[in-house]
């Protein structure tokens, strides 16, 4: 049984996924300063070694067509030590939308509302995600073409206004770091943005698709998403040169220094807005996500009573938890990956080997 | 802030409403779970005080052990 009414379309799917990709890839300021110049690199490497678990995300999908990924959990592991695990996801889908609601306040504070207390920013951005989440998971996703197209349209027309000050040089030299900093980096980005698309492992049984193309919407999604973060990091480094690593929000810096003549500058504010647009429908779906999990843990047959108590607690914790997103990236870049990781990767795929092994399916996939 | 307080608490007494007039307890249950922990924050960010966060607590266990980079 699947909560959520309404499905969604597999290209909806696909858009979904890259928008939320572009969410984070604006946000580069989680490897800058690792990997510095070699960035770009690194979000190959990452996307390369990232690559199996798309279709580790296809196959467990498939193997469980009906069923999200806490019904998959209590299916395999029972109901008592199953709803224990589906606890710990619940505690990760909170904390990614806490941080991911922090970082939307702080760029918000810093760059366009610097008087307006962080309790305004937090509460107006749970109350529009709020209502997003209780409109169900279609009218949620409906725009999210229009917004990969709005944000690579600007990343495009970013590169092209930026031509004049871009130093291909500034991208090499390659390969002289540490090997420690390579992995480091690529353990991040397998956990941000990447990882973090284990959330769709709960909107699969509301989408319309066969297996094949199963497969082809979530590798799609994931590569035009690395793709595009691919094309930021370029640019970032390319204008920003050895300065990259010493920002919080390099593209903003880089947005900063557009210059089309002299009377039309700043333009930073189209790079804010589809921030603004990207991370609310990132956090629309991370919210969605909690809530889903909450009400599969207690076998609700209804979500929508329990939206705005969970924003009410996202809210607080957001405020207090997370005091801003330094410590959020120092988190990031440390301690985090250790854990996100274990999540997102291992865990599914215990769960696809478990299933494998022992024959588990969900019961329309026997019924074939 | 306090206009936007209002309308929030607003929404969400609608939102009780149906809970409280079909006497959905396991709704209310859940829905306290979340809005009690909510107010304790609440209270300490109206205190001034900033908790640790869990992921901070878990770096730094990490770290001890020797887990990080």
């Amino acid at each position: 049984m699947t909560i959520a009414e309404t499905k969604i379309s597999g290209r909806q799917f696909m858009y979904s996924i890259i928008c939320f990709i572009q969410a984070s890839a604006i946000l580069n300021a989680f490897i800058s300063n690792i990997t510095y110049q070699e960035s770009w690199l690194v979000v190959i490497f990452a996307f390369i070694i990232f690559i199996p678990s798309v279709f580790m995300y296809g196959a467990l999908i498939n193997r469980f067509k009906d069923k999200n990924l806490i019904q998959i959990i209590i299916q395999i592991f029972g109901p008592v030590l199953g709803r224990i695990i589906s606890v710990i996801y619940l505690i990760f889908f909170l904390s990614i939308t806490m941080f991911n609601i922090t970082d939307l306040t702080d760029i918000t504070k810093t760059s366009m509302l610097p008087t307006t207390p962080y309790i305004i920013l937090v509460m107006m951005c749970i109350l529009i995600t709020a209502w997003a989440v209780r409109s169900g998971l279609r009218v949620l996703t409906i725009y999210s073409k229009m917004y990969v197209f709005l944000a690579s349209f600007i990343i495009i027309l970013s590169i092209i206004f930026l031509f004049n000050v871009i130093e291909i040089g500034n991208l090499f030299p390659i390969f002289s770091l540490p090997l420690k900093k390579y992995v480091q980096g690529i353990h991040i980005l397998n956990a941000i943005p990447f990882g973090e698309l284990v959330v769709f492992l709960l909107i699969a049984p509301n989408v319309q698709m066969n297996k094949k193309q199963t497969y082809k919407y979530f590798f799609l999604g994931a590569s035009i998403g690395a793709f595009s973060f691919f094309l930021t990091v370029l640019r970032d480094i390319s204008v920003l040169g050895e300065t990259f690593g010493m920002f919080v929000f390099p593209s903003l810096v880089a947005f900063r220094l557009i210059r089309i003549t002299e009377a039309i500058t700043r333009i930073e504010i189209l790079f804010i807005v589809i921030l603004i647009i990207l991370l609310i429908f990132k956090i629309s779906i991370l919210y969605y996500v909690t809530v889903i999990t909450v009400s599969q843990i207690f076998n609700l047959k209804k979500y929508k009573n329990i939206v705005l108590s969970v924003g009410f607690f996202l809210m607080t914790a957001a405020i207090v938890l997370s005091a801003n997103s330094i410590q959020h990236t120092l988190a990031a870049q440390n301690g985090a990956p250790f854990i996100w990781v274990t999540l997102q990767i291992i865990f599914p795929f215990i769960l696809l080997l478990i299933s494998l092994i022992f024959n588990i399916k969900s019961p329309k996939e026997e019924s074939k | 802030m306090i206009v936007i307080g209002v309308i929030y608490l607003l929404i969400m007494i609608m939102d009780f409403y149906p809970i409280i007039k079909h006497k959905k307890v396991k709704h209310l249950i859940i829905n306290l779970m979340f809005i009690i922990p909510g107010l304790i924050f609440l209270f300490l960010a109206a205190k001034g005080i900033i908790v640790k966060s869990w992921i901070t607590i878990i770096w730094e266990f990490l770290k001890s052990l020797g887990i990080s980079y």
